[in-house]
């Protein structure tokens, strides 16, 4: 049994219709990838889940319904969200930052703080003063922070140096190990990885959906969907 | 110099009336992105409730005085946090209808605080200590400005130990900076927007009080010309910055009186100008942030 269902959602932002109909599973565990061009919609996918924008449609955690629901109230179900530009709360220390996102009850800090002893250690410190590497680590700790049901990760790697991309690429596989991940990513590398199955989007609408694997290992498919060579340097996708 | 001492001090009360508006419009439009035009109403309506305590058990002692100011910041704070669940909330997003509607309900308030007091001004008394005046190095200064000083730094103090220390405090300060962010934590950020509307109409409400003993009276309109500065102070401030307020309501105060003085009852064009040149050359203000 999949553990978000999502069907035909639509969605909107300022009038202008970025997701056409889509409709997609997610199972219980792993990572599902979603992939395709810049500006396909794939990060307005997971705002659209979270109701972050205007949006129609069903969406189903566990068999019940979100899609009606207002978005603090599906995060507080049990989603967890780390969002494109990281969105870390420049003014407020990192301790403020993860103190924020700590829903209380089943806090994750131990794990956390295992996770990431470095952003441990500069507690004190203002979140803006902190490198992008280190930023993506708050913005990844504080969803790590409470038991989920499932993180929804946009583009976790994006603009990171390669070091700090094999870190992001080490936490997200020991997170996928208790939590489910929908990811949304570029970097075809870190899919690969990560990743089990994957959809497809091109122009707001699902046009693939399989193994990442698969999709990754064939040439004509990845030059089709993804604009790359498999396994080269990707090109179009950033 | 004993005259520009008079004026500084005097500036630094006005300044402190300008602040005591300014730092809940430029919060809640740092939160909430609103332009609230009815904030001058929930002074002016504070100034009536502490106007009321007053008539009832007297203002001479300092524990009557005290119990004027808190039920004038009650009167603000619930006035304020209505406003924001009946009028704001349905209108959540909708920024145009939320300025509109504010200025509907400040003509309407003014108009029902004019049928239940009367458009005529009504004359307070507080602690005979300040109607007198202290002397400092030659300057004769009425004692209401030291007041109106001391209770916009309590207010400011106040407030920013309440946003530092408390977890509400941390919700609006993460809000004013990334307001969909806090809500995809999880958090319901509308609760933050009734908090700060009250504590808004609360440092309103006391400075209605607070005003009355400035001014000497009390009248329907004693808000809506507060209002216009404290909205001068809020931009040249940085909207949703209450340092920034604090900073620019001095600065608005003291050039004001000056400018009166000195240039021929100018003060009002000075600070206009002042307006103009910030918004030209630095349109965030002095701390200015947005909410996203």
């Amino acid at each position: 049994m999949s553990l978000l269902s999502v069907r035909n959602l639509h969605a909107k932002i300022a009038g202008q219709q970025v997701i056409e109909d889509i409709s997609f599973e997610v199972p219980a565990s792993g990572v599902t990838a979603v992939l395709g061009r810049n500006g396909v919609g794939k990060s307005s996918t997971l705002k659209a889940l979270l109701g972050l924008i205007e949006r129609s449609g069903e969406v189903e955690l566990e068999g019940v319904r979100i899609d009606g629901v207002q978005t603090h109230r599906i995060i507080r179900k049990g989603i967890g969200y780390v969002p494109e530009e990281r969105e870390i709360f420049s003014s407020l220390t990192v301790a403020e930052n993860l103190r924020l996102a700590e829903r209380g009850g089943n806090s994750n800090r131990k794990m956390v703080e295992n996770l990431f002893p470095d952003i441990y250690s500069r507690l004190g410190q203002k979140a803006g003063t902190l490198s992008g590497g280190q930023q993506q680590m708050v913005s990844l700790a504080r969803a790590l922070l409470n038991e989920n049901k499932i993180l929804l990760i946009d583009e976790p790697t994006k603009g990171l140096a390669p070091k700090i991309v094999t870190q992001v690429t080490e936490v997200l596989k020991k997170a996928a190990e208790t939590v489910p991940i929908l990811l949304v990513e570029q970097n075809l590398k870190v899919v690969k990885d990560l990743a089990g199955p994957c959809i497809v989007l091109e122009g707001g609408r699902v046009v693939h959906s399989g193994s990442s694997k698969e999709l990754l290992d064939s040439e004509e498919l990845t030059m089709k969907y993804l604009g790359v060579h498999a396994g080269g340097k990707e090109k179009g996708v950033s | 110099m004993e005259t520009l001492i008079l004026l500084l001090v005097t500036g630094l009360g006005l300044g402190a009336l300008y602040f005591l508006i300014a730092s809940g419009l430029s919060l809640i439009y740092g939160l909430m992105g609103v332009l609230n035009f009815a904030h001058g109403s929930f002074l002016t309506f504070g100034g009536f409730a502490g106007m009321e305590v007053a008539r009832r058990i007297g203002a001479e002692t300092w524990p009557q005085f005290i119990l004027a100011l808190i039920v004038g910041a009650l009167a603000g704070a619930v006035f304020a946090s209505l406003t924001e669940l009946l009028l704001i909330r349905p209108l959540y997003l909708r920024h145009i209808e939320q300025a509109l509607i504010t200025v509907g309900l400040s003509l309407a308030s003014v108009a029902l605080m004019e049928g239940i007091w009367g458009a005529d001004p009504i004359y307070v008394s507080g602690p005979p200590i300040l109607n007198e005046v202290t002397e400092i190095a030659g300057a004769r200064i009425p004692n209401d400005r030291f007041l109106l000083i001391l209770g916009a730094v309590l207010i400011l103090a106040g407030i920013m130990l309440f946003l530092r220390f408390t977890r509400f405090g941390l919700v609006i300060r993460a809000g004013v900076e990334n307001r969909s962010m806090v809500t995809a934590l999880g958090i319901d950020v509308r609760t933050a927007f009734t908090l700060v509307f009250a504590i808004g109409g609360a440092a309103a409400g006391i400075g209605g009080v607070l005003a009355s003993q400035y001014f000497g009276y009390v009248s329907p309109h004693i808000g809506g010309s507060l209002l216009i500065f404290a909205f001068i102070v809020t931009i040249i401030g940085g909207l949703g910055s209450l340092a920034g307020a604090a900073i620019a309501a001095v600065i608005v105060g003291v050039l004001q009186q000056l400018a009166n003085f000195y240039l021929g009852g100018t003060g009002d064009l000075i600070v206009v100008i002042l307006l103009a040149a910030v918004l030209l050359l630095r349109p965030s203000g002095i701390m200015g942030k947005r909410a996203h």
